[in-house]
């Protein structure tokens, strides 16, 4: 089978898993599924969501995969991206503020301070990273490095590098994010449980990012629904539940959704 | 020798005649007095709506363009990089194959109509009045039908402009149609059949009926069969989904054909940048390209402001735009710096703003007051309310006939449409005025085209309402 085809089996598991199939007939169905092409099932590039997400002591790595349904242009992606209100409206207790924007002459980069507010109870807590981004038509790329030494960067992280890239591959468009930081231990919450809860919001987050953006960005509410309708919400409560259970484990943890076409 | 003597006669100009009707009506308003109290010329008649001649109901054997025309190839309109830059800019697509035509007053009834019937899936429209009257029913009576025979319809109105009593909307809601209310000021109608239909209009008797004379207002709606139709499509999901409280479920089926749409539009390279390139060079100039934008300010999507900001400031010859008229000083245009109008008066270009004046009087109020079977008792109030709109836009116009270059058209009765027209070669025609609180308020959409029939077939009009319209100018 080649590669393509193991991608696509994997989602066919994924999918059939989802809505109840034993993993042995899922497994079976979803070989059958994946040989067959796919203008035969009538399915149109759907696009997909995966992320796989590894912990040690506080520290992690997250790589994003979000492909977009064909015919969704990268400009709307980039859209969605540059959009400052977008992050607020998927999750209310985030804000993000672009400052200080300096337009380099002669190329299509800018820099600018991102500030990221985030709303805990009565507390409300401050990052600032230093960014660069660039979007030339064809290829979107976004560099973050948190500031440890303005606001509460220092307080809550040791270190915070973000790597956004999206470009067109064939017919569809694919954006690739890697995060990587250590948070400290905040009070009597220990650096590990923090490190779970905050990815697992990153997953929800960048879930319904995705939600938004491949059903033609129509509207946040709607791509709340179809983030909840998913079976992200599921696999993000396992990841929570696994980690509670086996804290010394170092184990990656992969997220992964296909929409139906 | 005869050829010479023809050229002549072609370039002789008599002393003592001007060269254009333009000309006549500016010399005309150089030689009066202005009355900056009540807005209007003191010698001016009452009887022409204030114009020195009969008002023109086509374009006067005299009229010619106000304005230069110029070459599309040489604009940076035609060079895909802008396009590309404003497709970022103001996420929009430019896409091709947009059949335009443009409708004026009374003639956008038979339309609405036409389209109304020719839907077979889904009917869905943003309008900022409805109301149920004798001339809105037939409408009315076809939306029944096709509600009834499973067509989705959809009218998302503004609540405070919707002129519904309690039995119409429940006998709307009976038939199944679907409606809701929030800060609507766009203004459209789209079908399933890639038929949109956009620009100012309401759904009433003043505007369905205006007969294009002294009577209802003077409106412009674009008619376009092409993909720019689906774009619309999309703005009206995003917004019913955000104003409505409907469930979301409803609307899944309509969400999957607007992105099948858009794919198939993609492979019938009908929309997509890589094919700009071949579609701006037509040797027969540009043909059929259309690109649609919306302002959703609730949502933060101000894509049709930041559209014309960009039109603005790459215009390198002239800008004309016709607008209701804000009712406000320049206090408005110190708000945001990203206001239309300071993009406008900081581009120093020559602009002609066709806009009301005091015979527009307060617009829709004021036909309003003159429709109403207590017209005659209610003369007093009209007339006082007229009196107030018309002074506080002689303010704003005080301010900015001193602009150099720019010069305000007041038209002979109320004008309602919004239309732009950038270095004659962009032409746009919309629902949002230049008032920025109400940009920043409500939602509004435009259809941005680069189309060589439009612009024949916007010449005529802009033609005739200059000509039909007082100019206030710099002494």
């Amino acid at each position: 089978m080649t590669s393509k085809n193991c991608s696509r089996k994997s989602r066919w598991f994924v999918t059939l898993n989802n809505l109840g199939f034993s993993s042995v007939m899922a497994s079976l169905v979803a070989t059958f599924l994946a040989s067959i092409p796919s203008t035969a099932l009538g399915q149109e590039s759907p696009g997909s969501f995966d992320s796989r997400v590894s912990l040690d002591q506080g520290a992690y790595v997250m790589n994003v995969e979000m492909t977009f349904a064909a015919g969704i242009p990268m400009r709307e992606i980039v859209a969605a991206l540059k959009n400052p209100w977008l992050p607020t409206e998927i999750n209310p207790a985030m804000k993000v503020e672009r400052k200080n924007v300096e337009i380099q002459n002669g190329s299509n980069e800018i820099h600018f301070d991102s500030v990221l507010t985030l709303s805990s109870f009565f507390l409300k807590s401050h990052f600032v990273s230093q960014c660069h981004e660039s979007f030339d038509g064809a290829l979107f790329k976004r560099q973050c490095t948190l500031d440890t030494t303005l606001a509460q960067g220092g307080r809550f992280m040791e270190y915070k590098n973000e790597d956004l890239k999206c470009q067109n591959e064939g017919a569809q468009s694919r954006c690739r994010l890697r995060v990587i930081g250590k948070l400290k231990n905040i009070f009597f919450l220990k650096k590990e449980w923090l490190a779970v809860k905050a990815k697992a919001e990153a997953v929800k987050n960048w879930g319904t990012f995705w939600c938004y953006v491949n059903e033609g960005s129509i509207s946040v509410k709607q791509s709340r629904q179809c983030y909840d309708q998913s079976s992200l919400p599921s696999q993000v409560q396992a990841f929570q539940k696994s980690n509670q259970e086996s804290k010394d484990k170092n184990e990656e943890f992969h997220f992964s959704w296909t929409a139906i076409p | 020798m005869k050829i010479f003597f023809l050229f002549l006669m072609a370039v002789w100009t008599p002393s003592g005649s001007t060269a254009s009707p333009r000309e006549d009506q500016v010399a005309w308003s150089r030689e009066h007095t202005f009355d900056w109290q009540s807005g209007r010329y003191e010698q001016d008649q009452p009887n022409n709506g204030g114009l020195s001649h009969t008002p023109a109901l086509r374009v006067p054997k005299e009229g010619i363009r106000y304005w230069n025309p110029l070459d599309f190839k040489k604009s940076i309109f035609s060079d895909p990089e802008f396009q590309n830059r404003v497709d970022i800019e103001t996420n929009s697509d430019l896409t091709a194959n947009d059949l335009v035509e443009i409708l004026s007053d009374g003639e956008a009834f038979p339309m609405t109509l036409d389209l109304a019937s020719n839907a077979k899936r889904f009917f869905f429209a943003q309008v900022l009045t409805v109301s149920c009257d004798s001339t809105t029913e037939p409408l009315f009576k076809v939306l029944e039908k096709k509600a009834a025979s499973g067509v989705d319809v959809r009218l998302l109105l503004n609540g405070n402009f919707s002129w519904f009593n309690d039995s119409c909307r429940s006998r709307l809601e009976k038939a199944g149609i679907h409606l809701a209310t929030g800060k609507v000021h766009g203004s459209y109608l789209v079908t399933d059949q890639g038929e949109l239909m956009i620009g100012s209009e309401n759904w009433n008797h003043m505007n369905f009926t205006a007969p294009g004379d002294q009577k209802g207002d003077r409106d412009q709606m674009l008619f376009v069969k092409g993909p720019a139709a689906t774009d619309a499509v999309g703005d009206f999901l995003g917004l019913w989904e955000s104003m409505s409280d409907w469930p979301l479920t409803d609307l899944k089926n309509n969400r999957r054909w607007f992105l099948q749409q858009r794919l198939n539009e993609t492979k019938l390279h009908q929309r997509g940048a890589e094919n700009y390139g071949a579609w701006l060079k037509n040797s027969r100039g540009p043909q059929k390209l259309c690109r649609f934008v919306a302002q959703r300010p609730q949502e933060h999507i101000e894509n049709l402001r930041t559209l014309l900001n960009l039109f603005i400031d790459e215009s390198k010859d002239h800008i004309i735009f016709s607008e209701v008229g804000p009712q406000f000083s320049l206090k408005g245009i110190e708000v945001r710096p990203d206001s239309i109008l300071s993009h406008l008066l900081l581009r120093y270009l020559p602009v002609d703003e066709i806009t009301n004046g005091f015979y527009g009087a307060d617009g829709e109020l004021t036909m309003a007051f003159d429709e109403s079977p207590w017209a005659h008792w209610l003369g007093f109030l009209r007339d006082w309310d007229a009196r107030r709109a018309s002074k506080a836009r002689t303010q704003r116009f005080a301010v900015i006939s001193q602009w150099p270059q720019y010069t305000v058209w007041m038209y002979f009765r109320f004008l309602h449409y919004k239309t732009w027209v950038f270095d004659d070669n962009a032409f746009f025609i919309g629902s949002s005025n230049v008032e920025d609180g109400l940009l920043a308020q409500n939602s509004e959409a435009g259809l941005l085209c680069h189309d060589e029939t439009l612009k024949g077939a916007l010449d005529k009009i802009l033609v005739l309402d200059m000509y039909n319209s007082i100019p206030l100018v710099k002494k």
